[in-house]
């Protein structure tokens, strides 16, 4: 083993042939593109006709349960056949190339997924052995990123003996071991505690701004994609519901008020929509009111006296990611 | 400066070939199977155990005259030793290769595995070749080795010019008995999540069937009950490949139905083997 010290970069390489430093520069062209892609269970229509361009960088998945995105996930790395349509990822058709692309492509699955019988660490570097990798770069790697992922402690153990927490990130390891282009993030803070959770944005995000490499994160929760996505995918009964970068898109909605009131509700809601001004969300007596991009707020105070209501607390608010997707999916 | 960076680093060597996946999931498989240490304490160490009889028989034969009336090291001899051990064949089935898939399949790995640059023919062959090569193991092996003993001990050369042809016997039946019974115990672990449920329905199959075949034939008065006995078909394969006496035509049944029983096993893990479950 020998050391060679660079000026120019704070990494030392301990044997030049197993860990080299790439310019691993984040490929800004396609990385995926479907072309009217359908996909379905026996008579259930997954994705329909679904036609999107993803662009490297870190992209957010959304959609209500069934909308389509973990058939979109399945359907990239080669595991579903598509009933039409036809689809690259980094320019390698999903129909033909299948192994191709998994080896640039890292996946980190939903559901719990392990194999029985070993340690953490044998585990990943079992997974990166069925990569390719030669045994004992598996073996050195695994131990690397383990400690990357924070599991220094209990990469000897049974993976059957981890907390979910644990297992959601040997997952994330074992996706990483091959070191992909792409990572495919399905759920990955399920079953996690808030310090957990945080921790495993921070690593996607780290993944993603630092160190290069694409991601598709599919997420429920809207905090976890606009903390480590620039875009996101709003997909709905298999359709792309809306596409965009999330700053842009909450930046060109409506001006956004928060508004309490007192009286009638409904009526009040009723005249609101009529004047063309968007009630998105509310509770008993708080209402979230989009206005029309030249409207002011005095037209509120008219509507709420021509109805008898009395405005108690106005108050401008931000256009968030949930505004998008509420809005998207129609909730 | 720090002196070692412990966060992520790209790698860049060179990616073995895609041609010896399988070999992978299958090294993998053995190393866990033989870190069990109560299977190989009772049930590998006495197949070999077994090996070293059949040895220690040609030796006194060879070389003390032992059963010197008898002409004891004949073709039958070999057979007898392999099929002997389809008692240790069935353990190792049971034991280690119902939850090969079983186990995956109850903890999501399958869809792991197709995750990455693999085939599903690449996952089944690293299956395949966990069991056939335990079972080649205490069969093939050990019966070309006794083979070899005994062509070493024995004073003239005839033995080999005249009976060279039992070393193919051995390879064939060895695969007659080891195939089979691999494809049959994988297919059976990949139809349920629980490879105790996988483990009883091989047994029963294997135990269960010449008891069925031997009622049929009481009732029935029929020779055709005979098929349905797994072990039947097998002892009537390895007698006609190594030319002994029995019913010189019941391969002609056995062979198609131990070829049937394969095709369709393998057909049932294509089918079941997916990265993708759908639940319906």
């Amino acid at each position: 083993m020998f050391l060679i010290l660079s000026g120019k970069c704070d990494i030392i390489i301990q044997n030049p042939n197993l860990t080299r430093i790439k310019s691993h520069k984040k490929d800004i062209s396609l990385i995926i593109q479907l072309n009217n892609i359908s996909v379905s269970y026996g008579d259930l229509l997954a994705l329909d006709d679904l036609s999107l361009q993803i662009e490297g960088g870190a992209v957010g998945l959304l959609g209500p349960n069934g909308a389509g995105k973990t058939t979109f996930i399945k359907t990239i790395l080669g595991l579903l056949t598509p009933k039409g349509g036809s689809a690259e990822v980094m320019g390698m058709d999903i129909m033909t190339r299948q192994l191709d692309i998994r080896q640039q492509v890292g996946y980190v699955p939903e559901s719990d997924c392990y194999i029985t019988g070993m340690s953490g660490v044998n585990f990943v570097a079992y997974m990166g052995k069925l990569c390719g990798m030669p045994r004992k770069d598996a073996i050195q790697r695994a131990h690397e990123i383990l400690q990357y992922v924070g599991m220094t402690e209990e990469r000897y153990r049974p993976i059957e003996t981890y907390s979910a927490g644990m297992k959601q990130k040997i997952k994330l390891a074992q996706a990483l071991m091959h070191d992909p282009k792409l990572l495919l993030l399905d759920e990955p803070t399920t079953g996690m505690d808030p310090k957990g959770r945080q921790e495993m944005l921070d690593l996607v995000k780290n993944i993603s701004s630092e160190k290069n490499i694409n991601i598709i994160l599919s997420s429920h929760l809207l905090p976890d994609i606009e903390y480590t996505c620039q875009d996101i995918i709003v997909l709905r009964e298999g359709k792309l519901i809306v596409k965009g970068n999330i700053e842009e898109l909450k930046s060109t909605h409506r001006i956004m008020f928060e508004v309490r009131i007192k009286g009638d509700r409904n009526s009040f809601i009723s005249a609101l929509e009529a004047n063309h001004i968007e009630c998105l969300e509310s509770e008993r007596e708080l209402l979230r009111l989009s206005l029309p991009d030249n409207a002011e707020t005095k037209v509120l105070f008219k509507i709420a006296f021509d109805n008898g209501i009395q405005i108690r607390q106005l108050m401008p608010t931000r256009y968030s990611l949930e505004d998008v997707f509420t809005q998207a999916v129609g909730g | 400066m720090p002196i070692h960076d412990q966060s992520y680093r790209h790698w860049e060597g060179k990616l073995k070939s895609h041609s010896f996946r399988w070999w992978i999931i299958a090294f993998e498989g053995l190393k866990v199977v033989l870190r069990r240490k109560l299977f190989v304490i009772l049930i590998l160490i006495p197949a070999v155990i077994q090996f070293f009889v059949f040895g220690g028989l040609i030796y006194g034969v060879n070389t003390y005259g032992v059963f010197a009336n008898f002409n004891l090291i004949t073709p039958d001899f070999f057979y007898r030793f392999c099929f002997q051990q389809t008692f240790f064949i069935l353990m190792i089935c049971v034991f280690a290769g119902s939850g090969l898939i079983a186990n995956d399949l109850k903890s999501n790995a399958l869809q792991l595995y197709l995750s990455k640059p693999l085939t599903r023919f690449d996952y089944i062959a690293g299956k395949v070749a966990t069991i056939l090569i335990m079972l080649e193991c205490i069969t093939l092996v050990p019966g070309i080795l006794l083979f070899l003993e005994h062509s070493a001990l024995s004073q003239e050369l005839t033995f080999i010019r005249e009976q060279y042809w039992i070393l193919g016997s051995i390879f064939l039946f060895s695969l007659i008995l080891n195939v089979p019974i691999t494809f049959l115990t994988l297919a059976l672990s990949s139809v349920t999540k629980n490879n105790r449920y996988s483990a009883i329905i091989l047994m029963a199959i294997i135990i269960g069937t010449p008891i069925l075949g031997t009622l049929l034939k009481v009732v029935f008065r029929a020779n055709w009950a005979n098929y349905i006995q797994y072990w039947y078909n097998i002892n009537a394969l390895g007698r006609n490949i190594f030319g002994l006496q029995g019913d010189e035509n019941a391969w002609h049944w056995s062979a198609p139905i131990m070829l049937i029983l394969t095709i369709v096993c393998i057909w049932i893990m294509y089918r079941k083997i997916k990265g993708v479950e759908i639940v319906k």
